[in-house]
């Protein structure tokens, strides 16, 4: 499947979705003029690739790493991240393998703790890595 | 304003019409001030956060209400203060009744319940969260409640029947 790419601007997140190389990565700063318009393009690609990835039979596993690591994110961002990561999820609970690296920087407290609460609601493990 | 009783010093100010691209180069101008004057990671994030959520509401509203033929006499404005012990976000804006009622109903339940409950409650919206049409999550408020960790003071200065002035302090301490 083709990946997607969006580019990092100032109010919007680098968006890196690269089945081929195993890796999706959020990052940068979010805080879109309109968030729906910036996300549901992310979250329409991530269902084409979930049906991909499903229609490969049930011997088939996909594993990838899912990296976020933002400087921040606004309110708005915080219920698509939510959304991409229940979406992604779904791959996970059909015997898939994406894990979640959750950056923060040394010190941003928030950010760990954003982290935390958004594995908490996904139920799913993060690994976090400071830096 | 302050519980604290030094006297704070303006970083940033600005009084006029909010649009989109005055909002974004407030905010620039915010995350500039900050990395230059704040080196606490944690405390310096916050107020960035703070800030965005504040003029990103202040810029909903005013795109709903026309806030251009209130601006003479309330215009929209946005003040950063800082002094040793904390930063002070100062918002003023224009709101119809509707609004008073939620913003006021919200900002009672936040300054009532500890920050425990004010995360759940985050989480539940969030996990339900449509997008309203003003194209905010309603989680707005409770994120900057939650990122100053003290109570949100406000005020509304009605104008006429319909339309008051509202104003909010936000208190962030530097620690």
């Amino acid at each position: 499947m083709k990946k997607f790419y969006a580019e990092p601007s100032n109010v919007s997140p680098k968006v890196e979705l690269d089945p081929d190389n195993k890796y999706f990565e959020i990052s940068g700063k979010s805080r879109p003029e309109n968030c729906r318009e910036f996300f549901e393009p992310i979250l329409d690609w991530i269902t084409d690739f979930k049906k991909e990835v499903l229609c490969k039979g049930s011997d088939f596993r996909f594993e990838a790493l899912l990296v976020f690591r933002l400087d921040y994110f606004n309110s708005s961002s915080a219920k698509f991240l939510l959304d991409i990561l229940n979406s992604i999820n779904e791959l996970n609970l059909k015997g898939h393998n994406i894990s979640v690296n959750w950056y923060y920087e040394n010190g941003d407290e928030d950010m760990l703790e954003a982290g935390e609460e958004l594995s908490k609601m996904v139920k799913y493990h993060f690994n976090y890595i400071q830096y | 304003m302050s519980s604290k009783q030094e006297p704070l010093t303006k970083l940033i100010e600005f009084t006029g019409v909010l649009d989109y691209s005055t909002m974004d180069s407030l905010i620039n101008q915010v995350e500039e001030e900050m990395r230059n004057i704040e080196k606490v990671v944690s405390v310096r994030k916050r107020v960035i956060n703070i800030v965005i959520e504040c003029v990103e509401n202040i810029y909903k509203h005013s795109k709903i209400l026309e806030a251009e033929k209130f601006n003479e006499n309330f215009p929209v404005t946005f003040i950063l203060l800082s002094n040793t012990n904390e930063y002070v976000v100062e918002i003023k804006n224009v709101i119809d009744a509707y609004s008073e009622k939620i913003i006021s109903q919200k900002l009672n339940f936040i300054n009532y319940v500890d920050k425990c409950t004010l995360k759940e409650e985050y989480c539940k919206i969030i996990s339900r969260g449509e997008i309203s049409e003003k194209g905010g999550a309603g989680l707005g408020l409770i994120d900057i409640a939650i990122k100053s960790g003290n109570p949100v003071q406000y005020k509304f200065y009605p104008i006429d029947e319909i339309y008051s002035y509202f104003e909010m302090f936000v208190n962030i301490d530097k620690k």
